[in-house]
């Protein structure tokens, strides 16, 4: 698949935030998919990381794209939280290598971000670097967990 | 031999670093909502096993002048656009001068996250203490975490939250 394929499934699949108007949905509903999309985020972002372009790059690339966004001034708030400002978080979940956690671990790593920027960031996310610590422990927590499992199957 | 030495003592405070700017994120984290006691666990659970050591060899003032450049630039295109949009702009540009270890080209990522702050106005204080920071910690921990994701935040939020704490002192 060509990058510009891939940047525009992304684009694509922001535009249904937009349309979905996630505000009438239910408190669990509105949380399950803000976890799924920073779940895609990352997963997207390690995607193009490891397919085009390296890590930084990819996560920069992204950027641009939810900074674009956020600069048009498109409303897209689950749970008073603005979308495109918590994803950027979630493109540093997809920075992690795909030799420690593989396309799906990338997933669960971003839901649980996702999760954790929920209940986290309103209260440190004024100083800089707070999604960025977030997003590692989220990545380390998946990498030990997923070799934990791996240790007891005897793999 | 001595190298070798060198080289673990440095691992060793890189991974005591590490772990204090995350045990710190926590504490805030709790200090905030103290009903989200069991965050605890997720720094718990991130420490059970640790990931394996890379061998760099990275010069501290390149370090230096990428996280000022990183810094320099977020900052001053805060002031026309969104902090993200800010940050990524020079971050992603930067990515392709040539001749630069990829190592130093992410510490830059890492100095304009430190910039994504709310506090950090461009000033001679925050333009001193951040990159001297950030070069540091990126320097002792240049051999640990690569290729786990939020590292550079990891960076970026110790630069930041030792700027505040001095600027909290100062003032």
């Amino acid at each position: 698949m060509n990058i510009f394929v891939a940047l525009f499934i992304f684009l694509l699949s922001n535009f249904v935030l937009f349309w979905l108007k996630l505000n009438h949905f239910s408190e669990v509903l509105q949380m399950i998919f803000f976890m799924q999309y920073m779940g895609f985020v990352a997963f997207f972002t390690q995607y193009i990381a490891e397919k085009f372009l390296n890590p930084v790059k990819s996560s920069a690339l992204i950027g641009l794209i939810l900074g674009i966004f956020l600069q048009l001034n498109i409303p897209a708030q689950i749970l008073q939280f603005n979308v495109f400002t918590v994803a950027f978080g979630a493109t540093f979940v997809g920075m992690c290598s795909a030799k420690f956690l593989n396309g799906w671990a990338v997933f669960v790593a971003g839901c649980l971000y996702g999760l954790c920027a929920l209940f986290t960031l309103q209260n440190s996310s004024f100083i800089g670097g707070a999604m960025g610590t977030l997003a590692c422990l989220c990545c380390l927590v998946v990498i030990n967990v997923l070799k934990i499992v791996q240790w007891k199957k005897g793999i | 031999m001595q190298k070798k030495i060198q080289n673990n003592i440095k691992n060793k405070i890189g991974l005591s670093l590490i772990f204090l700017i995350q045990l710190a994120f926590c504490v805030l984290v709790i200090w905030y909502k103290p009903q989200f006691w069991y965050f605890a666990f997720i720094l718990i659970f991130s420490w059970l096993l640790l990931p394996p050591v890379l061998h760099n060899q990275q010069k501290w003032w390149l370090l230096m002048v990428f996280s000022f450049l990183g810094l320099y630039c977020t900052l001053f295109l805060k002031i026309y656009l969104n902090t993200i949009l800010a940050a990524s702009i020079a971050s992603f540009l930067i990515q392709f001068v040539p001749k630069i270890s990829n190592y130093a080209k992410a510490i830059f990522y890492a100095g304009a996250f430190a910039a994504m702050g709310d506090f950090v106005f461009l000033n001679e204080f925050s333009t001193v203490v951040i990159p001297f920071v950030c070069a540091t910690f990126a320097w002792f921990t240049q051999n640990l975490h690569n290729g786990i994701g939020g590292k550079l935040g990891t960076i970026g939020f110790f630069g930041a939250a030792i700027h505040f704490l001095i600027e909290l002192i100062i003032k």
